[in-house]
Formats: structure tokens, C-alpha cells, sequence
């Protein structure tokens, strides 16, 4: 399977990925943490994650802290393309232009590509994705 | 357990049932007559409320295309969670999934289970033990060992 990845994107880069306050866990002391179903693509979107690369964020320009939508509760979780790469993933620039509600780091939008279409597979990804991030980031 | 278009935390007059309801974004409601009151069944009270707190998330939740979590797959999650749970088993996480589908978590004692149920009601269980042991099968095929790894839980 060949893999969507934009080599123009250096390892080095960071992404953003939004976490929704619903997307937490609890170990049973209570802890949060992440849950990998914040890592899970969502088969309308073709099997990709949305997240914001930082050095486009910087071109903006915008922090990591700009991709939270307003009031919504988000965290940031921060993954290295580099790791990402490692889990046999890819990165894509995928610049949003005509967002419904837009955000000021629109232009700084990515996607994690390259996800294996069988379930199996795609959870082993998001498990390794959600322990490769650092959580919460900003 | 029962489903119909129904009440909230009540108990049932003239019995000694507690009904619970679990409400969607859809309207829909999935009411629950607990044959062990929720005294003897800890978990079950925050699971409730954790299905409601979840249920009623609108399409688009996430800011994106999420779907709202489907009732089947409530129904699907408490039904596993009736099968396997003990008396002082711990309430799951409850995590949305963009797909409408629901994923129940434990996590402790070096211990990781993840109990993924797809939006039609499909489940499959994720178990890591402590020992390096690793489960990854349909619901059906590990109850066993969902039940031996949940009553340890229970016991922390």
C-alpha cells in the first residue's frame, strides 16, 4: 500500500490535534488520559485525522493554542511527524478554504494519512498514535 | 432491560426496580428496569449518567462531521457491560466515536481495556494485561476473560 506523505514536511515538524473534552479517559485513580478513540479516522474522511502543523501555523501567524475551537473545551495533543511516521502513517498539507466556521489556523490544516482499512489494524494505529502524542500540550 | 419512549431516574411504583433512561440527540430513549437496585449495582448509576452525558451529543459534536453516538450502540454497550460486570466492577470511561460508535475503557494496575462498539451495535475487545499479554477479539469470544479481568479490577 502506498501512503499519501508530503516529504517536503521534515520529521522535525510538530501537529496539533485537537482533543475533545468527551475524547478523555480516566485511569480508575481518576487521571485522565487520552483516549485512542481520539485517534480513530472516521470513515467519511477517507481514513485520515485532521491535525495543524506547526512551522505552517508559524507562516500564519498562529499558535498551537489558535486551533482550539472557542468555548468548546479542547486540548491540544502534540505528535511529531517523525513518529508518525514510524507507525507507517504519512502527513499531508490539507489547508482548509472554505471552512463553515472558519479558524484562524485554517491555512496550517494537515492530515495524518495511510490508516489500514480494516478494524484491526486502524485501532492498532490509533492506540500507538494516542501513546506516541503528549497530552495536553498548550 | 427494556427500551421504549420513557421517564428518568425513577423507581418503579409497588416494586423494588429502579428505571433508568438513557436519552439521544434523535429523541430516542433507552429506559432500563434494573433487576438489582442500583445499591447493589455501584457501576450502574455512572454508567447511566455517562451514556446520557455522551447520548445527547448533536451530530458535528467534535467541531467536524462526528455523528451523534447511535442508540444500538448504547443498547450494545450495556448489554456487554450486564454480561461481564461484577457488583463492584468500576464504571468504564465512555468515549464517543466520530462514527457514532462507543468505546468503554478501563484503565489501571497496569491494566488496559478498551471494549469498541460500532454504531450498529458490533463489539470487540481490546485487553493489554500486565503481563504482556494481549487480547484483540469480538466481544463474544473473551467474555470470560472480560469477566476475569474486570472483577480484578473491582477488587483493587
Amino acid at each position: 500500500m502506498t501512503v499519501s506523505d508530503d516529504a517536503t514536511i521534515n520529521d522535525q515538524d510538530l501537529l496539533y490535534r485537537r482533543i475533545h473534552p468527551k475524547q478523555l479517559a480516566e485511569d480508575i485513580d481518576g487521571s485522565p488520559r487520552l483516549s485512542s478513540a481520539a485517534f480513530k479516522p472516521n470513515q467519511q474522511d477517507e481514513l485520515t485525522l485532521s491535525a495543524y502543523l506547526l512551522t505552517a501555523l508559524a507562516q500564519i501567524p498562529a499558535n498551537p493554542s489558535d486551533c482550539a475551537l472557542p468555548g468548546a473545551g479542547h486540548t491540544l495533543a502534540e505528535l511529531g511527524v517523525g513518529d508518525v511516521r514510524c507507525l507507517g502513517l504519512g502527513v499531508v498539507r490539507d489547508p482548509v478554504t472554505r471552512a463553515e466556521v472558519p479558524n484562524p489556523c485554517d491555512p496550517a490544516h494537515a492530515l495524518i494519512t495511510g490508516f489500514i482499512a480494516t478494524r484491526k489494524a486502524v485501532e492498532r494505529q490509533a492506540r500507538a498514535l494516542a501513546a506516541q502524542a503528549r497530552w495536553p500540550c498548550v | 432491560m427494556t427500551t421504549a419512549s420513557a421517564p428518568s431516574h425513577a423507581w418503579i411504583a409497588g416494586t423494588r426496580e429502579m428505571q433508568l433512561a438513557v436519552g439521544f440527540a434523535t429523541g430516542q430513549v433507552i429506559a432500563i428496569s434494573a433487576e438489582k437496585p442500583i445499591a447493589v449495582l455501584p457501576w450502574l448509576a455512572t454508567v447511566v449518567e455517562r451514556l446520557n452525558d455522551v447520548g445527547r451529543l448533536k451530530p458535528g459534536w467534535d467541531g467536524e462531521a462526528a455523528s451523534s453516538p447511535t442508540r444500538e450502540a448504547a443498547l450494545a454497550s450495556l448489554r456487554a457491560l450486564f454480561e461481564v460486570m461484577w457488583q463492584d466492577s468500576p464504571a468504564p470511561a465512555i468515549i464517543p466515536m466520530y462514527d457514532g460508535g462507543l468505546q468503554l475503557e478501563w484503565h489501571g494496575q497496569g491494566l488496559d481495556v478498551e471494549l469498541s462498539v460500532a454504531p450498529a451495535g458490533d463489539r470487540h475487545v481490546w485487553i493489554a494485561e500486565a503481563s504482556g499479554g494481549e487480547i484483540d477479539d469480538e466481544f463474544r469470544s473473551v467474555v470470560e476473560d472480560l469477566r476475569k479481568h474486570l472483577g480484578a479490577l473491582g477488587r483493587v
